[in-house]
């Protein structure tokens, strides 16, 4: 029987106000946590998959959407531009440019988005081939691996695509030809694994039948997907997706020059991001110090429980003194019962928030596609658990104070 | 052995002022300490456990002179050489009889030994109570237990505190038979304090307390 125990067994033995301490506690430190697991999952998808890319060019409209749809994939583009119209930045020769990934979007299957572009979009994010080849002529596909193994697709399989990005049987391609996936990607933590990746002409080829079902050239057989796509003239894609070479005061002027001269728009991923971020920052700064209230009412239930507890254990305290245990054994007794009731809470409170980010990861991977880690254990949680042991100190010391000064003559003369 | 010598306390402010008589304990011996309500018995018992530091005097048990100890030290050797029977059943709620038998050790730094407390409680014919806890036990089980826990330490010296005032007298013979078995049994120094004169005949050594503030030598 230690103090470790003993102050353990006190705790059980009131258990309906060990309960709603526990619980405060619980709920606010899963609250903080929960802010701080959200804020950086969400700061490390946006910013893994910023890979280094400087400028996003698309159709004029909300420059969010266009970032959203073009590097991240999850809301629907703004609209096509003219090929003719972003033919410079493609070019590889650009004296500024080091690289220019042209995207045409609009398709997807089963909820995952179809991606048309040029090989180019692998050395962004850095993609290599696990299985199969690179594609060769037009409705070949490159899945992404987390896109292969969630939709089941082997080399060799085939599937029509729908329009949009949402998966309904009305708006699949009936007449479009097939495509067919001959290579799939190695997981690069990007993504690159959430997409299927095929060639710019590839969803050309799908409304080319929407338009003109009787050309025969219907499967695309006078594209050439391996030369560059500044060959054609009279197509549009969506976005230009561009990393410069050398410093950002060439990026500022490009950018200035194409909104303010050009029906297309430019976006800096980091500005938007930064502003995102803001405006995510002002409602997690109101849960925050919603949760730092919930701690603050967890430290006065502790206290108000301790306290109370005082008076119906002035004769167990005595007696412990009687027994030899000296006023700092009391103390710490009480001290004790304190801290584990905070940390036990707050270690609930980690438990619940990381369900949640379980949760909420389910919702995320279903409906956007990104994969959270619920697993993940930042270092700010260490500190949230020392926090809590502060808070029970804090909470313990005024009645831990009080049961080390028990005088023992007189509450065992009663 | 309990030896006393000039033990005197004081209230604080115009508190009253006890004088006690001397007292010679040996061990395996028992002692009555009998006296009416205010005539400083509880004061005496607090002194002879340790718990009260007179403002002059000796209390020396076992060759050391406790009264001259404080603090850890103090609480230490209370811990191991001295029993209390306390009057009231005070107990550790949360938990069972038998770990209040274990904390009364770990309180007083001795090893744990669930064998030996376990034996307590058989001689004391409550061992079938062990894994009880002790609010659920009737008053004379209680009594029992605060007995077993007195004695758990093997102390030196065991004190009690009125320890048949709530019993009848059929029962109040029995405790005060098993209070003195097993004190002769560790060859510890008994001292009951109590007003119960019930038990005057069954004790050879009987201090009688006058009910005045003040004390005078025997």
């Amino acid at each position: 029987m230690s103090i470790f125990s003993l102050a353990l067994r006190n705790l059980l033995h009131r258990p309906w106000v060990t309960a709603l301490s526990l619980i405060l506690a619980a709920l606010g430190t899963g609250l903080i946590s929960l802010i701080l697991l959200l804020n950086w999952q969400l700061e490390q998808q946006f910013d893994r998959n910023l890979a280094g890319i400087d400028l996003v060019v698309g159709a004029k409209g909300s420059p969010l959407q266009l970032m959203m749809s073009s590097m991240y994939h999850i809301s629907s583009p703004t609209g096509n531009v003219p090929l003719d119209g972003v033919k410079p930045f493609l070019n590889p020769e650009h004296p500024y440019i080091e690289l220019g990934v042209p995207l045409a979007l609009g398709d997807s299957y089963r909820g995952r988005r179809i991606v048309g572009t040029r090989p180019a979009f692998f050395d962004l994010y850095g993609a290599e081939l696990g299985k199969g080849n690179m594609w060769t002529k037009p409705m070949d596909v490159v899945a992404g691996a987390t896109a292969a193994r969630e939709l089941g697709l082997a080399i060799g399989d085939t599937f029509q695509s729908s329009h949009g990005l949402i998966e309904d049987d009305d708006l699949t391609h009936r007449d479009a030809p097939e495509f067919r996936i001959t290579g799939i990607l190695a997981p690069t933590g990007t993504v690159a694994d959430l997409i299927l990746i095929t060639p710019a002409e590839s969803l050309w080829a799908v409304h080319d039948t929407h338009d003109h079902a009787e050309e025969s050239h219907a499967e695309g057989t006078h594209y050439n997907v391996t030369g560059p796509l500044s060959a054609y003239t009279d197509r549009s894609i969506t976005s230009v997706l561009i990393r410069f070479r050398g410093n950002s005061v060439t990026a500022l002027n490009m950018q200035r020059s194409i909104n303010e001269n050009t029906e297309m728009q430019a976006v800096t991923p980091t500005i938007q991001l930064a502003e995102l971020f803001a405006t995510v920052g002002q409602g997690e700064k109101v849960l925050r110090q919603l949760g730092y209230v919930v701690v603050a009412v967890s430290v006065l239930s502790i206290f108000i429980g301790l306290y109370n507890s005082l008076d119906q254990r002035r004769g167990e305290l005595a007696l412990l003194r009687s027994l030899g245990a000296g006023p700092p054994k009391l103390f710490g007794l009480l001290m004790l019962e304190g801290t584990l009731t905070a940390i036990a809470g707050a270690l609930l409170g980690l438990m619940v928030s990381h369900l949640g980010i379980a949760v909420i990861a389910r919702y995320f991977s279903e409906t956007y596609r990104y994969d959270f880690r619920a697993l993940v254990f930042l270092p700010q949680e260490w500190w949230l658990l020392l926090g809590a042991g502060v808070v029970g100190v804090i909470a313990a010391a005024i009645p831990a104070h009080r049961a080390s000064r028990t005088d023992v003559h007189s509450t065992l003369s009663q | 052995m309990l030896k006393t010598h000039d033990l005197t306390y004081t209230y604080a402010g115009n508190g009253p002022s006890f004088r006690f008589p001397d007292l010679s304990v040996a061990p395996a011996e028992a002692c009555l300490l009998l006296g009416p309500s205010g005539a400083g018995k509880s004061t005496w018992l607090h002194l002879l456990a340790g718990l009260l530091t007179p403002v002059a005097g000796s209390t020396v048990l076992a060759g050391t002179d406790y009264a001259r100890l404080s603090g850890g030290a103090l609480d230490r050797f209370r811990g191991r050489n001295i029993g209390l029977v306390l009057q009231r059943p005070y107990f550790l709620q949360a938990l069972t009889v038998k770990e209040n038998l274990l904390i009364a050790r770990r309180s007083a730094g001795l090893a744990p030994d669930k064998a030996g407390a376990l034996h307590v409680l058989e001689q004391l014919g409550i061992a079938h109570h062990a894994d009880v806890r002790p609010g659920r036990l009737s008053v004379g089980e209680q009594q029992r237990v605060t007995i077993a826990r007195a004695l758990v330490n093997r102390p030196q010296l065991i004190l009690a505190d009125e320890p048949t005032s709530a019993l009848d007298n059929r029962n109040a013979a029995r405790v005060s038979d098993l209070l003195r078995q097993r004190a002769a049994d560790l060859g510890a120094a008994l001292v009951v304090v109590t007003h119960d004169q019930r038990l005057k005949d069954q004790f050879d050594a009987v201090v009688e307390l006058r009910p005045s503030t003040h004390q005078e030598n025997y």
